[in-house]
């Protein structure tokens, strides 16, 4: 017993000793990018959407360089949460995934650096940021979901046609039949409701969004969550990103997945963490996740939209130029007035 | 039973100084406990404390959606609370004092909730009893909608039980059944024995319990995540205030709103317990005699009693079951072993979890035993202050636990970030709360006199606890060391800051999984846990044979 109480007492501190950090520091020879050998260099990323999708851009990397790359998968929300509370010290080099609005939100703050990388020439000006920081790897698109069993079951007979765009959901048939995720605690919910507004304008806008208010059976705290309780049949109807709709019907859920005109969308982004832009390791993972092969890799594991100018098309999936998109929206001015929109939607929801 | 009339004690700051440093010993513990709390407790609270401005203040006491919030965190954590304080006694007392049939079963499953992680046991939850439920919907037709205030009272009440449980049966395990046979014997019985002699003596039990449940009620996180719909909490709404706005400053106001009611709950029961003695444990040899206090019907009642809440609990088991061994579960129940073989047999996080939840559970058993008998056993100054210490933990939503720590430990002198130190650390502060006040509903059975007669023999405050404390707290140590060992194999809100891709955690493979639809997957790896905690288990039983109760709690 008294052995016992001895070695519980010390075991903590031999932890605390024994825990030393060993974080590789990159040597500061800037630009050194001769695509040679980086074997023994460490790089550690956070990383914000799927994890196959970065375990195969990690994979074909260390493959390449003989470097290792360490991930860390977070939701987009605990991971710049982490990064505002590691400011004075990143324990990451690179952030990706994640929507736009925080990538612009770490950058007002200054936790990311802005880096040229030669592969941004291949994405189109529009999806570039002009402050040179985050790269657009792909883009996530807002789409309607439907359950289509219950679809069957319970509404194919009241000579109704499915819902093809946003108005349709005004029907007072789908009264707390619809899931979104809520715009003041998810980038998905958020993307929405600016895209909205961008869309139809101020006024219309509102009025749609109160009208939509009636009908939404329950704001969930994650963007994916109305996908998966529509494909479990808990609600019809879901508003989400694609992606996460397509997820839900690869696991088996009957969940169809409607484009609908003018809908919204965001970026989603790689960055530079600050403190690690001259580190070469950082620099030629960024310039690979921005290659034809990484891209190309992206689009058949996780069937992104991706807008590299010279991307494979998805197999039989849809591709960027097949849905109707609103060409005209900017997802980056949505980052800049979120804090008014919400509070403009929180008083007219009465949420 | 009754209060032993005092001898006139000196007391007062000086003299409790003074007596300190006539062992020292004792001297040197205190300071090391204090030293400990100083830095991983004090400094990191501070850190969160001072991060709203006045102004965060000001939206935090004249926002709407807060006042709601705070009801609704207040109205649903009574509720809970209560809920699983009744089940938890039903549920003990049918263990400690009766000879129903299937007791041993019973045991093990009243502590399954607490193997697998909210994340999991919410969504099997919902999948049986929600909108579209195997069981409401499917087989009953009921349009039951789970979301809101009605489900999350039923699946807090559910995941607190085993803590109710646990806290509770420790207590009632250490009154000596002397006793309730000299009540018999003077001829007490049935309601009157129970009403004069069993409850009050079970009553540090119960009020340890009370405020162990509600104030971990108070900071749950996931249950109001995954049920609770539309009807926001505290904890929920400071979550999304960091993880929506990226407004950490506000949610720490918020999450400081908690250590209000709180602290009410705690100073409450401080004034009602510690005017009272309950030593049943006075060191004289009692034979322990079985009881016979319980009539036919009361078992009958009792019985039926545990089989609702175990048949709940098996339910909620065989979802997570169903989920691991099938394609797709209610879609596609082909049977299949990959969910399974990914994510527990070749899982690196899997063992990261073990290795260090077995050192964090040790070190919250061995800090909160000696906690424990510091400031139920010792007078010192500052004793009032160790006692908040070690409960301020459970007031705080894990998650801002782990953005503290890491606030605080990412730069020198103490550079933690990204070790597994931080996550022992986190896990350890999360769970010391629950140590402790087990360890301190043990010693309040204990009779002093014991501790006394050493001192008086010559033995010091070191050599006192190991040779006489030590062996009589096997109850409440074992109760430390299963629970902390499985709360912090499935812990996730504290340790999502903290996990790195060196450290990664398997608690958190299963919100990456659930995060992107693979029930499958988590539903394995949550399976995984509770298979390596039952094993861990089984091997502790082996080695240490009756050195500790596993689930004769």
């Amino acid at each position: 017993m008294k052995k016992f109480l001895v070695l519980s007492l010390t075991i903590p501190f031999l932890v605390l000793a024994s825990c030393g950090n060993s974080k590789t520091q990159g040597s500061n020879v800037a630009g050194s990018n001769a695509n040679g050998s980086l074997a023994g260099k460490n790089l550690n990323v956070l990383v914000a959407y799927h994890e196959s999708m970065v375990k195969t851009l990690a994979e074909l990397f260390e493959a390449k360089t003989g470097a290792k790359v360490s991930y860390l998968r977070m939701p987009t929300g605990e991971a710049t949460a982490k990064l505002v509370a590691e400011a004075d010290r990143p324990t990451v080099s690179v952030f990706m995934g994640g929507t736009v609005d925080a990538h612009e939100n770490l950058k007002a703050k200054n936790l990311l650096a802005s880096y040229v990388s030669p592969e941004e020439n291949f994405i189109p000006t529009e999806f570039r940021d002009s402050a040179g920081v985050y790269k657009t790897q792909h883009l996530e698109v807002l789409s309607i979901g439907l359950n289509t069993e219950r679809w069957k079951e319970e509404f194919a007979g009241k000579g109704i046609p499915e819902p093809t765009k946003l108005e349709d959901l005004l029907n007072p048939l789908f009264k707390g039949e619809i899931i979104m995720p809520d715009p003041t605690s998810s980038g998905t919910g958020y993307n929405f409701v600016d895209s909205v507004l961008a869309y139809m304008g101020e006024t219309r806008g509102w009025a749609f969004l109160e009208g939509l208010n009636k009908q939404v059976g329950q704001y969930t705290s994650s963007g994916y969550t109305p996908a998966e309780k529509t494909g479990l049949g808990e609600y019809l109807i879901c508003i989400n990103y694609l992606t996460d709709q397509v997820l839900v019907r690869n696991s088996g859920y009957p969940l169809k997945s409607i484009a609908y005109e003018g809908a919204g969308w965001s970026m989603i982004p790689i960055s530079v963490v600050a403190g690690s832009e001259n580190d070469p390791v950082t620099r030629q993972f960024i310039d690979f996740c921005l290659t034809k092969e990484a891209i190309d890799a992206m689009v058949k594991v996780a069937s992104t939209l991706a807008v590299r100018t010279d991307a494979n098309p998805p197999d039989g999936g849809i591709g960027l130029k097949d849905i109707p998109i609103n060409r005209n929206y900017d997802p980056v001015e949505g980052a800049v007035h979120k804090a008014d929109v919400l509070a403009t939607f929180n008083s007219k929801t009465g949420k | 039973m009754k209060n032993v009339a005092k001898t006139k004690e000196k007391k007062g700051f000086l003299i409790d100084a003074a007596d300190m440093f006539k062992d020292p010993g004792l001297t040197i513990l205190i300071s090391l406990v204090f030293l400990t709390f100083l830095v991983f407790i004090i400094y990191p609270f501070s850190k969160l404390i001072f991060l709203p401005t006045l102004a965060d203040w000001k939206t935090a006491f004249t926002s709407n959606k807060v006042f709601q919030a705070f009801w609704h965190t207040m109205a649903s954590s009574l509720l809970a609370t209560v809920t699983a304080i009744v089940m938890g006694f039903s549920f003990a007392y049918a263990m400690n004092y009766t000879n129903i049939p299937g007791k041993k079963f019973f045991r093990v499953l009243a502590l399954l909730p607490n193997m697998a992680p909210s994340v999991m046991t919410g969504l099997s939850f919902l999948l049986l009893f929600g909108r579209r439920g195997v069981i409401t919907y499917r087989i009953f037709r009921l349009h039951f909608d789970p979301y809101g205030w009605f489900g999350l009272w039923i699946v807090q009440s559910i995941a607190f039980f085993p803590l109710a449980y646990i806290t509770i049966s420790g207590v009632l395990k250490s009154i000596s059944s002397n006793v309730e046979l000299s009540a018999q014997n003077l001829g007490a019985s049935g309601l009157r024995l129970f009403r004069t002699v069993t409850l009050p003596l079970a009553i540090p039990g119960i009020a340890s319990a009370f405020l162990l449940v509600f104030i971990n009620a108070l900071a749950d996180f996931g249950n109001p995540k995954l049920v609770g719909g539309n009807y926001g909490t505290l904890a929920t709404l400071a979550y999304t205030t960091v993880t929506g706005n990226y407004d950490m400053p506000l949610a720490a106001a918020l999450s400081l709103f908690l250590v209000a009611p709180s602290l009410l709950v705690f100073i409450l029961q401080k004034y009602f317990l510690d005017r009272r003695s309950y030593v049943t444990v006075t060191g004289k040899p009692s034979g322990r005699l079985v009881r016979d206090v319980v009539s036919l019907p009361v078992k009958v009642v009792l019985f039926v009693i545990c089989s609702v809440i175990s048949l709940m609990i098996m339910l909620l088991i065989g979802g997570v079951v169903g989920f691991s061994f099938t394609e797709t579960f209610g879609v596609n129940n082909t049977f299949v072993l990959k969910h399974f073989y990914s994510n527990v047999i070749t899982s690196k996080t899997m063992g990261n979890s073990w290795h260090l939840s077995l050192v964090a559970a040790a070190v919250t058993a061995s800090i909160g035993v000696m906690l424990g008998y510091l400031v139920n056993r010792k007078r010192f100054p500052g004793r009032g202050l160790a006692d908040f210490l070690a409960m301020l933990p459970a007031c705080l939503p894990g998650t801002f636990i782990g953005l503290a720590l890491l606030i605080s430990f990412n730069s020198p002198p103490l550079m933690l970030t990204s070790s597994a130190a931080i996550i022992v650390i986190g896990m350890t502060i999360r769970q010391i709360p629950v140590g402790y006040r087990n360890a301190v509903a043990g010693f309040k059975q204990i009779d002093k006199s014991i501790e006394e007669a050493a001192a008086n023999l010559g033995s010091g405050s070191v050599h006192t606890f190991v040779t006489i404390v030590m062996p009589m707290l096997k109850n409440p140590l074992s109760i430390c060391l299963v629970y902390s060992f499985m709360k912090c194999m499935n812990t996730l809100s504290t340790v999502i800051f903290l996990v790195s891709p060196r450290w990664n955690l398997a608690s958190n493979s299963i919100l990456n999984l659930a995060d992107f639809g693979s029930y499958g997957g988590a539903a394995a790896t949550a399976l995984g846990m509770m298979l390596i905690i039952l094993i861990t288990f089984g091997i502790a039983k082996l080695l240490l044979k009756d050195k500790i109760n596993i689930f004769d709690l």
